[in-house]
């Protein structure tokens, strides 16, 4: 897997010339991903890098993230690639890919498509993945987030989820359906970030659809981040 | 009475020499335009920098520094431009090299979306007091267009000085004041005070005047600063223009003021391009001492309006009262202003009293509202002068100031 990352790494360097690059490095209190706990409910840190080619729309970029799955550490490098168009100046959509795995625990590598767009500050997409952390059936999960500036440097925001999967759930004896909400403030001090929010999650458990995260992991968490951007 | 005429004179031609000073010197400064993707997905989406208004900021402000190094060139201040899809650059020349070359040649940098020379614009008033008064609310009948129309709820941005939201006849007037200027606090001018005066002023409080338009929403943007005290002559430049029209496209307003004139600027051209795309009205004044009117008046599809007795050949040009005009002044003051300025702020006034009438108005009917045909039905092949009852009776489709008057202008027979 290493040597994946090591080649698009160089891949995006090859071609960053003419291209936008960010990174960002981040801290946070709890790694929770659309809901569910991917630290086993412990801090994180994640490392972080987009490339935009912005005359013609691409972008692609990627993530490594520490994690706990199992209760074993483990590494996630997750990496992506789409294509965005402004329609309006207010306006517009994307597409793209994302892969993600995990070091040690490749069995849960999996990929997903994903189709949004973004008006003003809300921002809405589908994803959709033919295997959910490898688990052997389909998944969508539908998000919209909105921000909203406060006073001076501040700012809120908010999230909702929902996911829903395919195949048998008769053995968990549960839905197949499950929301996550998310709300939360952040304090924009350029290049620093820092968010505090609150997240829970509605419907079935994280075993219904196949999250490699520890058994007793909370629904409910605050969740406290700080990133530096460059 | 003559010692004043003089004293008058003299800061004019002081005021405007210092205007027409600061158009010719060459820019020092150029405008750089970066690219800013679409919002789109990023690595961190799902978990802390989601909400941040644009994380790939970081990335565009890296490479205008290198751009300024690369080119000898000196960050100054930047400004994201979403209507445009690019974050402007400001940057300042240190050699001797003159600001259009540098433009050209960081046009062809492929990292770039585009390049000019920081551009100088200035004000049309004409700022002589010694006129008789002449209220010129007579002419449009404005207090009969009134009880049809008061330009409610219509979002006017004046792009201009800094105006004085507590002269007596703008108290409460004022729905936001933003300073594009500098970091320091927003200002009352002359000029801005004295357009705004005209567009809004309040009606019935007993002092002053009344705005052509009283109940519209008006958007105080200073993006041109006083020259001298005692002076309404103002100036303006490319950024602080285009920061306040990027401004007035995010407030979706319906009308945007510019009583103001310099050359032909592209970025502006842009952004003018950008409301003229969402159904905004722009209204400029002529500056009759160029050929063409001067830019912005001069450019597609924006209203150009210059005074009753300009010299002007255009024929898509509209003329309005600009001599002899009574307004606003900073603290509660009055005067008597003239200049194309303050005509083309009576056309914002009158405009947004036809878009309360009819919302959806487009752009040819308002063209159509506005331009007195001949008695035949032909369009005039010169500057016409406006008619506002005419114009509100046919948006209106209902009788108003004097029926006769108006039925002859839309070309019906009077009986």
């Amino acid at each position: 897997m290493l040597r994946t990352v090591v080649a698009v790494l160089v891949a995006l360097f090859a071609v960053q010339a003419r291209a936008q690059m960010t990174g960002s490095a981040t801290l946070l209190s709890d790694y929770r991903f659309r809901g569910a706990s991917l630290s086993d409910d412990r801090p994180a840190a994640q490392l972080a890098f987009d490339y935009d080619w912005a005359a013609s729309g691409l972008y692609a970029g990627g993530m490594m993230s520490s994690a706990r799955l199992d209760s074993r550490h483990a590494v996630q490098a997750l990496i992506y690639a789409g294509y965005a168009h402004r329609v309006r100046p207010d306006f517009s959509w994307e597409t793209g890919l994302r892969y993600t795995r995990f070091s040690g625990h490749e069995a849960y590598a999996y990929a997903e498509a994903y189709a949004g767009f973004a008006f003003r500050q809300l921002v809405g997409r589908l994803y959709y993945a033919p295997s959910y952390f490898h688990a052997g059936y389909p998944a969508w999960y539908a998000e919209l987030n909105d921000s909203h500036a406060l006073s001076g440097k501040w700012y809120a925001f908010a999230h909702a989820g929902y996911l829903r999967r395919g195949g048998d759930v008769m053995e968990y004896h549960a839905s197949r359906f499950r929301s996550d909400f998310r709300v939360g403030i952040g304090l924009d001090l350029a290049p620093y970030n820092v968010q505090l929010s609150w997240t829970t999650t509605r419907g079935a458990s994280d075993a219904v659809f196949g999250y490699p995260s520890a058994a007793g992991t909370t629904r409910n968490a605050w969740v406290l981040s700080i990133s530096y951007a460059w | 009475m003559r010692h004043t005429w003089v004293i008058a004179t003299a800061l004019c031609t002081l005021g405007l020499c210092v205007a027409i000073h600061a158009e010719t010197q060459q820019p020092s400064q150029v405008l750089v335009m970066l690219r800013a993707a679409p919002p789109h997905l990023r690595a961190a989406d799902d978990y802390a920098i989601t909400y941040a208004s644009s994380p790939d900021e970081a990335a565009r402000k890296r490479i205008a520094r290198e751009l300024a190094h690369q080119y000898g060139l000196q960050l100054v201040d930047s400004w994201p431009m979403p209507a445009l899809g690019v974050d402007c650059f400001v940057m300042r020349i240190v050699s001797g090299t003159s600001a259009s070359d540098i433009a050209q040649a960081l046009s062809h940098d492929t990292r770039v979306e585009s390049a000019q020379p920081r551009q100088t614009f200035h004000t049309l008033a004409k700022d002589d007091p010694l006129y008789a008064l002449q209220p010129t609310a007579k002419r449009w009948h404005i207090a009969e267009l009134h009880a049809l129309t008061t330009g409610k709820n219509v979002a006017i941005a004046e792009v201009d000085s800094g105006v004085d939201a507590s002269q007596p006849d703008l108290d409460g007037q004022i729905a936001e004041q933003r300073n594009f200027v500098d970091d320091s606090g927003y200002r009352a001018e002359l000029h801005g005070t004295e357009v705004a005066g005209i567009i809004v002023a309040r009606e019935g409080n007993g002092v002053g005047i009344v705005g052509v338009a009283p109940q519209a929403r008006l958007l105080a943007l200073r993006a041109c600063w006083q020259l001298a005290d005692g002076s309404a002559a103002s100036a303006c430049d490319s950024f602080t223009l285009a920061k306040a029209l990027q401004y007035a496209l995010e407030k979706h307003v319906q009308i945007i003021n510019l009583s103001l004139t310099g050359p032909n600027d592209r970025l502006l051209q842009r952004l003018l391009d950008a409301a003229l795309a969402g159904h905004v009205t722009v209204v400029g004044a002529v500056d009759d001492t160029t050929a063409d009117g001067g830019f912005p008046a001069s450019y597609p599809g924006v209203l150009a309006v210059a005074g009753e007795h300009a010299d002007v050949q255009r024929s898509d040009v509209w003329l309005a009262p600009a001599e002899d005009i009574p307004t606003t002044q900073p603290g509660a003051r009055w005067n008597m202003v003239n200049g194309s300025s303050f005509a083309a702020a009576e056309v914002s006034g009158l405009v947004a009293l036809l878009q309360e009438l009819s919302p959806d108005l487009t752009l040819t009917q308002l063209h159509d509202a506005l331009h007195a045909r001949s008695a035949l039905g032909f369009a005039s092949m010169r500057p016409m002068t406006i008619d506002a009852c005419a114009a509100v009776a046919q948006v209106s489709h209902r009788c108003t100031c004097d029926c006769g008057t108006t039925r002859a202008s839309l070309g019906v027979p009077r009986r």
